[in-house]
């Protein structure tokens, strides 16, 4: 059978970059500026010069009082040098969302939604030609200005950062939302570096990378203390000296999806970064990715807990010990799944917070989250690594008839195509179908050379911008799950579209969970036999509800 | 008990009532039969529009309208409500006539296939986890064709003039057709062990005069023929799980016309009555 195909330039990294204005004058200017300065140009290959980086994954954001260079909570895939003034970065709850005049993400109206009905196109993946505006993409929106600025510096609790300091670097390296606003209280000049560029960057030059990595451990830290309930109530005196003294570990790879991806899951060579039975060093804080906690059980370890950002590891031992109860030795063992961040932090500092807080009331903390879900199921998750999911799909193969309900919303609501595959791993009647699971850690972000995969503004949900993807497949390839697919797209006549040596142009598609859709999830939505779910594995608790339904 | 034995216990509950309460009100009722044969019939009319709007409600699954789950519950509970009523339109007798015996009959069919369908929903999923790795309908027959070609490559294998004959013939007789597409549907559903027995049994009479080589490769192939079975057997209840519907949807849209010529020509002869 023929096809009929059509020429179309092939895309390539830089089509878009991230500021058309960006030119060789302002490129000199930051080569000039420390610690650019430093770096030596004959570090980057010919592929990906310094000055092609600087051009392209980089510009230059001018900024007047009041304006927020970025709001805490939201996601953010770029980090910013100050060129020249200060910004303030708001610390503790925050900047009120009043005050930040934020919309909601608004989805498609009734007569849209029905308008698919008609409106679909009977070919698949097809896409307008052009290149069109990027609508979203992490860092492209128009800035927001607070109408009061001198208020806000009055009554909120602000840091500065001066001339010369890099911030947003956690956000854009660890694929986390910010961890706080940042306003600037007068002009100033930024250099906005989006996050393949800070990753080119960091990778080739030593002294970049010592100071990105101190900056993201000693931010990271203050942050966490300040977010743990065990020590937010400590004097500053005592958190000064815990950041001092604490010790920060990294354990895993950030970069596990490959190395999972080879072995096909498992947790046999997770790092093991405290055994049971051995003595405490200290109480471990999680600051990032996870961690499993175990107890031997025959030859093996069998799961007891999933510690993520937040949780404390040693908590009850370090108690039991302080209260001169057992015998200071960890009764549990405690792995990386995949990587994790920790905060070692010192007991001899805590032991007056620890015996305050179990004596003068009950210890809201706990070193574990309780879990009542089926042994087998949890073993399963973590092997797989399906805890990482926030809107893993779920399928009882006990109560689907496989009637593709679900597929056939999906595809009305995406231009008749499909965005998962209702197969994949199972254990007994439950199975994890080839849906996105929108990630904690979304390593799918990992190498987009666009930024075009990226954490939606307001849902937080993992997105492809359809416009900025240049069908590399880097995303498709270094997702563990098998659930981006790089599809052969079509014009509205129906013609493939292909590139002057003939090669068929591809997009990376995945769920996206129904976000411009007046009903999220379609798929769930549409299942008449309460067959699917879309389940948040940080959620267990409700998971096993739904498991025992 | 669990949510869902929860959920049903409520839903039956609830039609059981309703039910008693539609029985109690209709021998109680001071109504002529014809005034009241007006009101079970249009609650008839009303039961089975809503009824219809189900399929409706599936192609619109981009709108707010309830969730899936909640419609098969409505639709499952008024179903049953609806052969109550219509039992008690029809006063639980025989009709007469041609126009009279369709409507009968196709309301009957509807609720039959019906009730087979939401039988067929709830006992086959459990069987298929049975059989081997969870494959998708429409890539069965894909699934199907590799087992086939990993046959027959190893059969590829096999010399006929040093004493490969005997599979081979068998291959051309019998695996090889078998092995083309799924089959032995109406077997399948019925659970018979038929298919099985057909297959196995013959290689089981062969086995004593094949050769070493021939064993071999029987080794080879008997756990894809195996596959070749639980796919049969995976396809078979995949097929009727989705060609119910082919049954009773048309039915049921049958039933709505015959319904509302069967309103309009009552009305149409009242006056004459």
């Amino acid at each position: 059978m023929t096809v009929s195909t059509r020429q179309v330039a092939r895309p390539q990294r830089w089509d878009r970059p991230f500021d058309e204005a960006m030119d060789d004058s302002s490129v000199a200017r930051i080569l000039a500026t420390p610690p650019f300065d430093a770096i030596d140009p004959a570090l980057f290959p010919p592929s990906v010069p310094l000055q092609g980086i600087l051009r392209n994954d980089a510009r230059i954001r001018r900024y007047q009082a009041g304006d927020l260079v970025c709001v805490r909570g939201e996601y953010g895939n770029s980090a910013f040098f100050i060129l020249e003034g200060e910004v303030r970065v708001v610390v503790g709850e925050g900047l009120p969302e009043a005050l930040l005049g934020r919309a909601p993400t608004r989805p498609k109206g009734w007569w849209r939604a029905i308008g698919q009905l008609w409106r679909n196109h009977a070919e698949a993946e097809v896409r307008a030609l052009g290149l069109a505006p990027l609508v979203s993409g992490g860092e492209g929106q128009a800035r927001l200005r607070l109408a009061d600025p001198e208020r806000v510096l009055r009554e909120y609790d602000t840091i500065p950062l001066p001339q010369g300091q890099l911030f947003g670097e956690i956000a854009a390296m660890a694929r986390v939302p910010r961890n706080a606003s940042v306003l600037v209280p007068n002009d100033a000049e930024l250099l906005e570096i989006r996050w393949q560029g800070l990753r080119e960057l960091r990778r080739r030059s030593r002294e970049l990378r010592t100071t990105i990595d101190e900056l993201y451990r000693n931010r990271s830290l203050q942050t966490l203390l300040l977010e743990s309930p065990l020590l937010r109530g400590l004097p500053d005196e005592t958190l000064r000296q815990l950041a001092a003294e604490a010790i920060f570990e990294s354990h895993g790879d950030f970069e596990w999806q490959a190395g999972y991806r080879a072995s096909g899951g498992g947790v046999a060579s997770e790092p093991l970064i405290a055994e049971q039975g051995h003595y405490a060093d200290g109480l471990l804080l999680v600051s990032g990715g996870f961690a499993r906690v175990t107890e031997r059980h025959h030859s093996g370890r069998r799961t007891l807990a999933l510690l993520r950002r937040g949780d404390l590891f040693g908590l009850d031992d370090a108690l039991a010990a302080l209260r001169g109860q057992g015998n200071g030795r960890l009764s549990h063992s405690l792995h990386a799944l995949g990587y994790v961040d920790l905060v070692r932090l010192p007991l001899h500092l805590l032991r007056h917070a620890l015996l305050e807080q179990s004596e003068s009331s009950p210890l809201k903390v706990q070193t574990q989250r309780p879990l009542e879900l089926e042994q087998e199921l949890l073993e399963f998750f973590v092997e797989h690594r399906y805890i990482n999911g926030t809107a893993t799909m779920l399928v009882d193969l006990d109560r689907c008839t496989r009637c593709d309900d679900c597929v056939s919303a999906c595809a009305r609501a995406h231009d008749g195509n499909p965005r998962f595959l209702r197969q994949g791993r199972n254990l007994d009647r439950f199975m994890v179908a080839g849906a996105c699971m929108h990630c904690t850690d979304p390593v799918c972000m990992i190498g987009c050379p666009t930024g075009a995969i990226h954490r939606d503004r307001d849902s937080g949900l993992v997105s492809i911008a359809d416009t900025s993807c240049i069908g590399c497949g880097t995303c498709g390839n270094s997702c563990p799950y098998d659930a981006i697919r790089m599809v052969e797209i079509h014009d509205p006549q129906g013609q493939q579209l292909v590139d002057p040596q003939g090669l068929p142009l591809l997009k990376a598609t995945k769920c996206d969970l129904c976000l411009n859709q007046p009903v999220p999830a379609q798929c769930e939505y549409a299942c008449p036999h309460d067959a699917l779910k879309r389940v948040d594995l940080r959620d267990l608790d409700r998971l096993q509800h739904w498991v025992a339904r | 008990m669990t949510w869902l034995a929860l959920r049903r216990s409520r839903n039956l509950l609830l039609t059981v009532l309703l039910m008693t309460l539609i029985g109690v009100w209709f021998l109680r009722n001071p109504l002529s039969v014809p005034g009241i044969n007006f009101v079970t019939g249009w609650g008839l009319i009303g039961l089975t529009l809503v009824l219809a709007l189900f399929n409706l409600r599936k192609k619109l699954s981009f709108l707010p309208l309830g969730s899936a789950a909640g419609w098969m519950q409505l639709h499952l509970y008024l179903g049953l409500l609806a052969v109550w009523v219509f039992l008690l339109h029809t006063r639980a007798s025989l009709p007469s006539g041609p126009f009279d015996t369709s409507l009968y009959l196709l309301f009957a069919l509807t609720a039959i296939t019906g009730l087979a369908g939401i039988w067929l929903s709830r006992w086959l999923p459990r069987q298929l986890r049975q059989w081997g790795e969870e494959v998708t309908f429409n890539l069965l027959p894909r699934r199907i064709a590799e087992v086939q070609q990993r046959v027959e490559e190893h059969l590829l294998t096999l010399d006929r003039d040093a004493g490969g004959e005997g599979l081979l013939q068998l291959h051309a007789h019998t695996l090889g057709p078998w092995l083309d597409g799924p089959r032995d549907r109406l077997e399948h559903l019925i659970g018979s062990d038929a298919p099985e027995r057909r297959i196995f049994q013959r290689i089981r009479e062969l086995e004593r005069y094949l050769s070493q080589a021939e064993l071999d490769t029987l080794a080879e192939i008997l756990p894809l023929l195996h596959d070749k079975l639980a796919l049969d057997r995976r396809h078979a209840r995949l097929w009727i799980l989705r060609r119910w519907l082919l049954l009773h949807l048309p039915l049921a849209g049958l039933l709505l016309f015959f319904a509302l010529m069967h309103l309009i020509l009552v009305h149409a002869f009242v006056g004459l009555a």
